[in-house]
């Protein structure tokens, strides 16, 4: 009996679209913050880093491939093994990496054998509400359903066959192996030591159920592709970034898209699924080990704006509100007074993340300013001299009876800080994000000088790997979000009883038979995968989740949603202002600093110009669109035209990394690898905030 | 040459202490103006202005809901009073005033203004009213009402005509009016002027001064409209702030000026403020922290409204912000000035 717990780290790993056949792999340090174990380096984390290295990080030419495609980001698995005797805290104590050859409890690991099974559910399933997310999902009820003309049912399995993609399992053993989640290759999965052909799998693509089909970069034929690297760890890639629509008759064509987030008879090549793996030891023994799962979604733009509020704070804050994850912080429905957040910890990646959005973001001077002071601020400052003294520009989450502060400032725009667009919520959605209850929490014991400089408890290398992957990826604003949805706070998504071995911030796996696959003919399968994990339903939200059952509540496409969300108003907007906030800052650029333009000479930022910018982001002569709205400002017009462009979008780096054969100072970010052409004379400058829509301030209409 | 020197002190310290401001008499006539009392009453301006700031933001920040009501309109104000500042310090360097900017005093009398010459007389309606620093509470709300009290022109002031005191803030700046229109002459554009919050107010033309002589004075006017109309509001008994000069991002009630805030606050319930606690060594540090930020504070508005470069004005002046919230959260009385005020809030 092994005395030892192995695990999958990242427990939510990140892969992003691109383009291009090649990828990188996904960073593995968190954004704006010093990168593990390179003390002295002043490239900060965020960064993916090059294949075939342990953690060498990509210059800015490395984000293409030599035909100017956009790489794509595939996430690295390993596995850990921890003494069984310390699982049951978070973070678990010990806990060492294991590959091809490592000796474990005198054992030595003669191979790995790695199960993925990936599919995009995003057609079959409901709309997303924006202003109500789970709330809409709550007393039995759900959304709307998307393409109710495909059913009304659904769980009907002819819709569900027509509208889930499914690539089926793969499997992997050994080192540098590889498979495709393709329409070619055969399912396989792993049993014990050996790997299996899954017989008859009904995989599911587009091009089988559809005749006719609108495929704006080709087929939708893979969703990705999975690897193993010299040392048996496991690297999987996901889609293309390809979109495919199917019309409804032949007048319905273009395929239409009317909207960022809900739109029927698309798909896109995202997805997610399980990844689990078997240890094989030289003796013949196997060890099963607690499984991660893989998210393919958006690329990343902006991979060192650190969100203010992450997956990552997210997810904690529902571990430690509701899961138990650490008592001495959170225990009986209250914030315990006596505990003291760690500055390093739970404090400075708030002012690194907030000093960080002026890279993305058009700040007024008077706000870059003032983030710089936060971002000074050391963990031996007296907070009452800083900036944060009272928390008084910290917009207030809802304490109800958890804590201590008064009130919730939700309605508050500026000055208070994250300036950018809040969240769904019961009442409809909030107009302005706050920070998470315990991020809120913990600068509130650190303004009333109740914290330590460092942490006690650091991360293992493996906790470490999943706070990185979530870190990195957006919180807050899940309308429905880039990465993952609200469906992060759903606890019922987790193994709970994380103290068991799981550890938290691992997704349940819904158990998957492949045994029993029964074939009926050629076009006549049941599918494998069914409606799956609805949360807040008694029946089922329990059971786990299978694959795409975590992508099936983002965007369709993915595209649409990305171009829209930059600027908005509020929602609600009580007050009918016309102002403007950011939807996604940290991970949506709308203005940046072009490295072409900068100012070598006397080393100064260039103008900002918008992220998304060239023909397309301004309204045709005499258009009916032309609304010359602000709001509209550093989008495409056109929904569509980003379904060919995405991958023309520039990249936000640390000049660091730009080897464009000139040099930047270390502490600026600029836009890279920007393929699309500058803008025409009629869209106006961006200015910064405050930004107001509906005024004529989009386009030079005197033109 | 330094800015101590120019302002005639040897360190910011000396900005905390209470200068003796001097008083201008009021102006009767056109004839009367000189270009040296126009400066006196923009001075006086400027000082009156700041005087409002650090009032209404303890107030503020004495309120422990940051949602509530009472405390989002008074943000809404104490943003207002700053624009308010800048406008009247831009309209002084216009006229080649050489600015000085102390510490307000608190706990005496609303500073150069007479309000009992007003009839009717404010103070007798809104009482009782302190002008010490204080949380938000009657005392407080009433102040506010008095110092933003309407220039309504159905109240006789025929009565008022040999004193040499202004009986409101609108009746003062109804005379700048006067004098910057009969000195229209001495203006000099972009001398000095300072344009932070111009994106705030896109529909106003420039917050600055930007033209010579005659052509100068419609920025000056509007300048004072602006003052006027988000303050205690153009002389009009039903008050509402011109469209251009609201605030359309987040102001509540954008149409309502000041004294209209005050009016509806005051006769709404208390918002929950936090209580004082007297001498634990915190409260009287952060009391510290706070004079010192605010000292730096005067010494980043004197620079700036004297020409000189602050690259870290907003730092200091969020400082500031904090501190008075940092006083409040540790149950001590925000301080500005180096001489004793009365404490608490009593009338």
């Amino acid at each position: 009996m092994s005395q030892f717990t192995f695990k999958i780290h990242p427990s939510i790993g990140i892969a992003r679209v691109g383009n291009s056949q090649e990828y990188f792999l996904a960073p593995e340090s968190i954004a704006a913050m010093p990168q593990p174990g390179k003390d002295g380096d002043t490239t900060m984390g965020g960064l993916p880093i090059r294949p075939g290295t342990e953690d060498t990080i990509i210059k800015s030419s490395e984000l293409r491939d030599k035909d100017g495609a956009f790489k794509r980001q595939a996430a690295r698995f390993r596995i850990f093994a921890y003494p069984d005797s310390g699982i049951d805290t978070y973070p678990a104590k010990g806990g060492q990496e294991i590959t091809i050859g490592s000796v474990i409890d005198g054992r030595e690991v003669a191979d790995i054998v790695w199960t993925v099974h990936l599919a995009n559910k995003k057609s079959s399933w409901f709309a997303n509400d924006d202003d109500h997310g789970v709330v809409a999902y709550e007393n039995g009820n759900t959304p709307t359903l998307r393409n109710l003309r495909e059913g009304l049912d659904p769980y009907n399995t002819s819709r569900l066959r027509r509208l889930v993609i499914d690539a089926g399992p793969r499997a992997l053993s050994g080192i540098n192996a590889r498979t495709c989640f393709d329409t070619c290759s055969e399912p396989t999965r792993g049993e014990g030591a050996d790997i299996l052909t899954v017989a008859d799998y009904p995989k599911s693509f587009p091009g089988m159920h559809f005749d006719q089909l609108e495929q704006p970069q080709g087929p939708i034929e893979s969703l990705g592709e999975m690897n193993t690297d010299d040392k048996g760890r496991l690297i999987v890639a996901g889609g293309h970034g390809k979109s495919a629509g199917w019309p409804l008759d032949e007048k319905d064509v273009p395929v239409p898209i009317n909207g960022p987030v809900n739109n029927d008879q698309w798909f896109d090549d995202t997805s997610d699924g399980p990844v689990s793996a078997t240890l094989v030891f030289k003796d013949g023994s196997t060890e099963e080990t607690f499984g991660a799962w893989l998210v393919a979604t958006d690329p990343s733009y902006a991979p060192q704006t650190l969100n203010v509020v992450s997956l990552y704070d997210e997810a904690y804050d529902i571990f430690l509100r509701k899961l138990a994850l650490a008592p001495e912080i959170y225990r009986d429905g209250h914030f315990i007074g006596e505990y003291r957040p760690a500055f390093d910890d739970h404090i400075k990646p708030l002012f690194r993340a907030t000093a960080q959005q002026l890279w993305n973001a058009y700040l007024p001077s008077f706000a870059i300013e003032a983030h710089k002071e936060v971002d000074a601020i050391t963990a031996d400052d007296n907070p009452d001299e800083t900036i944060m003294a009272g928390l008084a520009y910290v917009r207030r989450p809802n304490p109800g009876t958890e804590a201590t502060w008064k009130g919730q400032s939700i309605d508050v725009g500026a000055p208070l800080m994250p300036l950018a667009l809040g969240d769904s919520s019961a009442a409809g959605g909030k107009p302005f994000l706050t920070p998470t209850m315990s991020q809120y929490h913990f600068l509130h014991c650190w303004s009333n000088k109740r914290y330590v400089k460092q942490t006690p408890t650091p991360l293992g290398a493996g906790e470490y790997l999943d706070r990185a992957s979530l870190q990195n990826c957006l919180g807050g604003r899940f309308s429905p979000g880039i990465d993952m949805t609200w469906i992060i706070r759903e606890t019922s998504m987790y193994i709970q009883d994380w103290q068991q071995g799981a550890g938290p911030f691992r997704i349940k796996h819904k158990p998957l038979d492949y045994r029993h696959i029964q074939s009926q003919g050629l076009g006549h399968r049941e599918p494998f995968l069914t409606f799956g994990w609805i949360p807040r339903h008694e029946a089922v939200e329990n059971l786990g989740l299978e694959p795409g059952d975590a992508t099936k509540f983002m965007a369709l496409p993915w595209h649409a949603d990305y171009n829209s969300c930059a600027i908005h108003q509020t929602s609600p907007n009580k007050q009918d202002s016309e102002a403007l906030f950011w939807s996604w800052p940290a991970q949506r650029p709308v203005t940046v600093y072009p490295a072409a333009d900068y100012n070598h000479e006397d080393n100064e930022l260039p103008a900002q110009r918008y992220s998304v910018r060239g023909p397309g982001t301004y309204p045709g002569v005499n258009s009916p669109d032309d609304k010359h709205d602000l709001a509209n400002a550093g989008r495409f017009w056109d929904y569509r035209q980003m379904l060919s462009q995405w991958q023309d979008i520039g990249v936000v780096v640390q000049g660091t990394v730009i080897d464009d054969g000139k040099n930047y100072p270390d502490d600026v970010y600029l836009e890279v690898q920007s393929r699309l052409e500058d803008g025409p004379e009629e869209l106006a400058d961006p200015t910064p905030w405050p930004l107001f829509g509906g005024n004529d301030t989009a386009t030079r209409k005197d033109k | 040459m330094s800015l101590y020197h120019h302002l005639d002190i040897s360190n910011a310290e000396e900005l905390l202490q209470h200068g003796n401001l001097v008083i201008p008499k009021k102006v009767h006539k056109d004839q009367d103006w000189t270009l040296e009392q126009l400066q006196e009453h923009l001075q006086w301006a400027v000082d009156i202005e700041l005087y409002t700031i650090p009032f209404y933001m303890a107030a503020m920040y004495s309120i422990k809901d940051q949602g509530s009501e009472a405390r989002r309109l008074l943000r809404s104000v104490v943003n207002q009073e700053m624009l308010h500042m800048q406008c009247a310090a831009n309209i002084a360097n216009a006229y080649g005033t050489e600015l000085v900017i102390r510490a307000p005093s608190y706990g005496g009398k609303v500073p150069h203004l007479d309000f009992a010459l007003d009839t009717p007389n404010p103070t007798e309606i809104y009482t009782p009213y302190s002008t010490a620093i204080g949380p938000l509470d009657v005392e407080r709300i009433n102040t506010m009402c008095i110092i933003e009290y309407p220039n309504w022109q159905s109240c006789a002031r025929e009565s008022n005509g040999n004193t040499d005191e202004y009986g409101s803030i609108g009746e003062f700046y109804q005379a700048v009016s006067q004098g910057a229109r009969v000195l229209a002459e001495f203006i000099q554009g972009n001398v000095r002027q300072v344009g932070h919050f111009s994106a705030l107010y896109p529909g106003v033309a420039s917050m600055t001064i930007t033209q010579d002589g005659k052509a100068g004075l419609a920025q000056v006017e509007s300048l004072i409209n602006l003052i006027v109309d988000q303050g205690e509001g153009l002389a009009e008994k039903k008050q509402y702030v011109a469209t251009k000069y609201q605030n359309r991002i987040d102001d509540l009630q954008p149409s309502w000026d000041h004294f209209e805030k005050f009016s509806y606050l005051r006769e709404q319930a208390l918002p929950e403020t936090y209580p004082l606690s007297f001498g634990n060594d915190r409260s009287r540090e952060v009391q510290q922290i706070l004079l010192k930020h605010f000292g730096e504070f005067l010494v980043a508005m004197n620079t700036v409204f004297r020409g000189g470069e602050a690259p870290d004005f907003a730092a200091i002046m969020y400082k500031v912000g904090g501190a008075i919230a940092a006083c409040w959260e540790n149950g001590a009385l925000p301080v500005f000035s180096k001489v004793s005020t009365s404490s608490g809030a009593q009338s």
